[in-house]
């Protein structure tokens, strides 16, 4: 077995003041199993997606990227770890800098990561910029957005497309992680489908795996074959999905799918 | 879809002409003048005529010339203090805006002392210190200014902080310098220039009272607040030399009031497209 | 006697874009009814309306009807705030869907649940303490001494949600008007407000009007819905129809994507019985 791409160990963490936000936490993540993070709020799914950034160090215990312990001051490490471990966030409007235009914005993270040295693409001004755009308006397809959607302005876009622009930015790098916190709880429903089947398709021709943080179970059952269950900063109950959902053990997950508000039966 | 309306809102344009006029008699001043800064051959406290627009002051000098002089010292006092509290107020500000708490508390603190300081305290203890003149004026204004600018940027950047785009950018591999040229100045600049430009109208009210109170530029240098001064004693019988300068003050701040105005509606309609 | 007559509502903005489009539907004593709909839907408009709540900027037509059962109906639009004061409350209740905001901070609970009952009912004193504890028992809080002291952000969002429709209840409207009032909510706390909410209505009685985007919490409590798009009523009907056989696009695209994310969690919950290791 190949080793786990994103693993936490018994991983506490506070903030400053020294409230307990989690308490013990073991996450393997394995490559090409969509893993989702389940818990109501106040559960610390979203701490644990921060501390997978890379955007906190735990008090206690280690994060672990590609079995190496996370170290973010090693800057050619933080590099190669952020190239390879992108997010996509809930709120679609608090996302994009609403100042930025498209192509700028999506194209940021080759130009942050030094990815256009790596490609070699040469150091003419010119050339870098044509590579560029070329990966932005790949990465705009990818998500099944217009190629001149590059040109535009978020406001021009609605909640939907917005966040497919936050997902062609996060996998412009070609990453192999993508974090998402609650990326369709703030987008209508009939939208949310749609972006969660992208998601999936992406995840499948890519090679991404999803590490999903979700307060619907749906969205996660439709999504990820694992599932974390959180409660108050501790992991009740991980495993497959099929399991967390068809045979739960702990209380806490039982009380969660029984709250489920679920359609009348045809 | 957004409506890309070109309204050019009726304030911005009436106080663009007001300005404009200051503004015109201002750079004038520096190429020509009807009559020289020390000329005092017209009559003692004239009446308007046909040599002198507005007549001539207790000395025999030239009020036009005067009151354009004193147009290029409003700018001048207007951009200059507005430089240095923009400059020190932004980078304080910035710096503000990132500290850990306990650092912001005690600097937010301090910078509430600052601002409680009237400028015209500050003005004349600098003058005390370094004599009347007008780079002293400047300064005080300039610093008095860059204690209010530090608290709005260090609010303004505080609130980009807690955008989810910061983060983003962050993410991927953006380091904090250029986060903050890229991200976050642009996103703060429109609501800082809507004070810049009421800080330029106050400013050159700030500096007319120093004047007026003998702090400012001494004569024969002619900034507005110092001809009122002059005017103050002979006001009934040559009652153009006062309201001339007073109007013309009152139209540098309502002036610079309705730029800022409109400015609002035209810099905010991008900021408030994104919802 | 309805309850509730909407006929042609329709509310445009100052400048002449219409946001709800005559919209009619109409409620009898005892009778529920869901509203879907999305951002923009106009929902959250017409709730307003009804309790002739809308901004004045607003341009609105057509009738709305209320009565309490008893009494003649009484036409809410263009009616004087005095009128529409004496309705609100006794005859129509409107519950919020972020209860932080619909609560003022700076009081307590017990304090904002004190004052509709203080100016309807009259009370004072101990009755009105043991008033104020007996509405909010009945929303099942579990300690409402703790609740009535605290302020609105001492206490948990359920909580709050409670007190809040404690507060919609306490006049004893005819008609309750519920705008999302789950979706701020935790998914096992929505599970109890919405039992709450059913228990309630039903043994006082009352008709509901409960505003959602969400098909599946809207079964939970209702059996017609209206669907809205773009202000306008798009299909109506039976839950068990519009589920069955949605008849407009937009409702086939909602009941789809709908039956798609609840599909998700049958088979995942089937696969996992047997351990067997199928694509989901």
């Amino acid at each position: 077995m190949t080793s786990p791409i994103l693993e936490m160990r018994d991983v506490n963490f506070s903030y400053c003041q020294g409230v307990p936000i989690l308490n013990q936490v073991n996450i393997s993540i394995n490559r090409g199993e969509n893993v989702g993070l389940v818990g109501e709020s106040g559960s610390g799914k979203s701490t644990i997606l921060r501390l997978l950034l890379g955007l906190h160090r735990p008090t206690e215990g280690e994060i672990l990227y590609s079995g190496k312990e996370l170290r973010l001051s090693d800057k050619e490490q933080a590099r190669k770890f952020r190239s390879q471990v992108q997010v996509v966030f809930q709120d679609p409007y608090s996302s994009l800098d609403p100042r930025q235009r498209i192509d700028r914005l999506i194209s940021e993270p080759l130009h942050s990561l030094g990815l256009t040295k790596e490609e070699n693409v040469g150091s003419n001004r010119a050339a870098i910029r044509k590579w560029a755009d070329q990966q932005v308006v790949d990465a705009l397809i990818s998500v099944g957005l217009p190629a001149d959607s590059a040109r535009k302005y978020p406001d021009e876009f609605s909640g939907g497309q917005r966040q497919r622009i936050a997902i062609a930015r996060a996998i412009v790098c070609k990453p192999q992680v993508l974090l998402a916190d609650e990326p369709v709880s703030a987008l209508d429903v009939s939208t949310r489908v749609r972006v969660i089947e992208l998601l999936s398709q992406l995840g499948q021709e890519r090679g991404l795996t999803i590490v999903m943080v979700s307060h619907d179970l749906a969205v996660v059952a439709a999504l990820c074959k694992k599932s974390v269950v959180l409660e108050k900063g501790i992991v009740v109950e991980q495993g497959d999905t099929s399991d967390v959902l068809g045979s739960p053990s702990h209380p806490y997950t039982q009380r969660l799918i029984e709250s489920l508000p679920r359609l009348p039966i045809a | 879809m957004t409506q890309q309306t070109r309204r050019y809102p009726l304030p911005l344009l009436v106080g663009l002409v007001l300005i404009s006029i200051i503004f015109i008699m201002a750079v004038l001043s520096i190429f020509w003048l009807p009559y020289q800064l020390g000329d005092t051959s017209g009559s003692r406290l004239g009446a308007p005529s046909l040599h002198h627009w507005f007549g001539t002051d207790k000395l025999g000098r030239d009020l036009l010339s005067r009151i354009m002089i004193g147009a290029r010292i409003a700018f001048e006092v207007g951009l200059l203090s507005v430089a240095i509290g923009a400059f020190l107020g932004v980078l304080l500000g910035l710096g503000a805006g990132f500290a850990q708490r306990w650092m912001d508390e005690s600097f937010s603190a301090l910078l509430d002392i600052l601002i409680a300081f009237p400028t015209l305290l500050l003005a004349m203890l600098i003058v005390a210190t370094r004599g009347a003149s007008l780079t002293s004026a400047i300064v005080a204004i300039g610093l008095g200014m860059s204690a209010i600018i530090a608290r709005l940027t260090r609010l303004l950047v505080k609130r980009v902080l807690t955008q989810d785009y910061i983060t983003a950018s962050r993410a991927s591999g953006t380091s904090w310098p250029r986060v903050i040229v890229v991200h976050i100045l642009p996103n703060i600049w429109p609501t800082l220039i809507v004070i810049f430009a009421l800080q330029f109208g106050l400013a050159g009210l700030t500096e007319a009272s120093l004047s007026y109170l003998g702090l400012g530029s001494p004569p024969p240098n002619a900034s507005w607040g110092s001809l009122l001064q002059e005017a103050q004693a002979t006001v009934l019988t040559a009652p153009i030399a006062a309201i001339v300068p007073g109007l013309l003050l009152i139209a540098l701040v309502i002036g610079m009031n309705m730029i800022a105005d409109g400015l609002r509606e035209v810099a905010d309609p991008t900021m408030r497209r994104s919802r | 006697m309805k309850i509730l007559d909407v006929t042609d509502l329709s509310v445009k903005s100052g400048t002449g874009l219409a946001l709800v489009s005559n919209v009619s539907f109409s409620l009898e004593p005892g009778a529920r009814l869901g509203l879907i709909g999305e951002s923009g839907s106009g929902k959250s408009l017409t709730a307003l309306a009804i309790m002739g709540l809308l901004p004045t900027e607003l341009n609105v037509s057509g009738s709305v009807l209320l009565s309490d059962g008893k009494t003649a109906s009484q036409q809410i639009l263009d009616a004087p705030e005095k009128v529409l004061n004496q309705i609100r409350g006794a005859v129509v209740s409107i519950v919020f869907q972020e209860p932080l905001t619909a609560l003022d901070p700076l009081m307590k609970t017990g304090k904002q649940l004190a004052e509709p009952l203080r100016r309807w009912h009259g009370l004072k004193g101990a009755t009105l303490q043991a008033e104020i504890f007996n509405a909010l028992d009945e929303v099942r809080i579990g300690n409402p001494k703790r609740i009535a002291d605290s302020y609105p952000y001492e206490i948990s969002g359920g909580e709050r949600q409670r007190a809040a429709i404690a507060m919609a209840l306490a006049c004893k409207p005819a008609l309750l008007i519920a705008d999302e009032p789950t979706t701020a909510l935790d998914v096992t706390v929505q599970a109890e407000v919405l039992a709450l909410l059913d228990t309630v209505v039903a043994s006082r009685g009352m008709s509901l009007l409960f505003i959602s985007h969400d098909l599946a919490v809207v079964s939970r409590i209702t059996d017609s819905v209206l669907v809205l798009k773009d202000g306008e009523v798009v299909e109506a009907g039976s839950l068990q129809n519009i589920l069955n056989e949605p008849k407009h696009p937009y409702t086939r695209e909602l009941v789809s994507s709908a039956k798609e994310l609840d599909a998700a969690l049958t088979i995942s919950a089937r696969s996992g019985g047997d351990h067997d290791i199928s694509n989901s």
